[in-house]
């Protein structure tokens, strides 16, 4: 017998399967990967900057999605596993403060639209307002911020694998 | 063949999504918006991406550059009219409707001779408000109901701290 799909589940593969999510594939900034719910890995596409790898991989958790904001993990595609330190992107000053590897093991970016970093940081509501999440934009809203800044002049590249 | 395009329309947040084949008329597109629940009108102007000028379409034959994954806009205004303000300094200049966040910012910093390290660390808000849009978002999607025009600051980004 099938286990009964998830509203959340539900309401992520609608918003995988949007307009503004496709729109963002056919551009190349995103694909997904693969998907295993409640997790999703979705590549997103990074700046040409010498020796490094032209996307990162992301995974993402989607519990309780979309009222519930994700967390997302950088991601190996290769290996299917944890992205090891020394291989994360790095920048100057705005992209390191978000892609912290010593940050809760690894786990997840330091956004405040990622599930676990925003707890405990209350005062990010105000510094912050337009990196929140936000349900009706859902796993959009995190992916266009990563996008950004593997995208934008802060971004110098990193190692490859 | 068929191409998929995806149509954005001003004052609408959402895209849609459309099949369009080769003997596809503009009427098409319009019918296509509307079946999708969003009301336009003969005022509504049709661009290819960040284009200056509207597409011409007559007939039954897509135009050529409207590839598979285009973008097109349906806007009401022809042009948008930006400014920018960056410390004491203030420009303006006119930009198509489907012209993204990101062009702007490159316009002004070519304007405003900002140093590339400035560059990478300042982003465009819009003025009056602490919302600083996504690059790839088009400036026809920020514009006031109405408007054809739009305001930002030029700031420093800010490092995810606490």
């Amino acid at each position: 017998m099938n286990a009964p799909v998830s509203p959340s589940q539900l309401l992520l593969e609608r918003d995988l399967a949007a307009p503004e999510f496709r729109f963002g594939q056919v551009e190349g900034r995103w694909r997904i990967v693969s998907q295993a719910w409640p997790h999703v890995v979705i590549a997103v596409s990074a700046a040409p900057r010498p020796n490094s790898p032209a996307e990162f991989g992301l995974r993402f958790e989607c519990s309780g999605y979309p009222h519930q904001a994700v967390t997302a993990q950088p991601w190996n595609l290769a290996t299917g596993a944890p992205l090891a330190a020394h291989l994360w992107p790095r920048g100057k000053t705005i992209l390191p403060s978000v892609f912290r590897p010593e940050w809760r093991g690894g786990t997840c970016l330091y956004l405040p639209c990622d599930r676990i970093s925003m707890n405990g940081h209350d005062v990010w509501v105000n510094q912050h307002p337009n990196r929140l999440w936000k349900p009706a934009r859902g796993i959009i809203c995190y992916l266009e911020q990563v996008h950004d800044l593997l995208n934008q002049d802060d971004y110098t590249g990193a190692a490859t694998a | 063949m068929s191409h998929t395009v995806f149509i954005a329309v001003q004052g609408h947040d959402r895209l849609v999504e459309v099949d369009l084949p080769d003997n596809a008329s503009i009427e098409i597109v319009h019918a296509s918006v509307k079946e999708a629940g969003i009301e336009i009108d003969e005022e509504f102007i049709l661009f290819h991406d960040e284009d200056d000028d509207p597409i011409e379409w007559h007939g039954h034959k897509r135009p050529n550059h409207i590839k598979h994954g285009a973008k097109l806009h349906l806007a009401k205004c022809r042009k948008i009219d930006v400014t920018i303000h960056y410390l004491e300094k203030t420009a303006k200049h006119r930009f198509a409707p489907g012209a993204r966040v990101r062009r702007v910012k490159a316009w002004a910093v070519d304007h405003f001779k900002l140093a590339e390290r400035d560059a990478a660390e300042h982003v465009l808000q819009i003025c009056g408000s602490t919302d600083r849009p996504p690059t790839d978002t088009p400036l026809h999607k920020l514009a006031k109901h109405g408007h054809c025009e739009l305001g930002f600051d030029l700031v420093p980004d800010i490092r995810v701290e606490g």
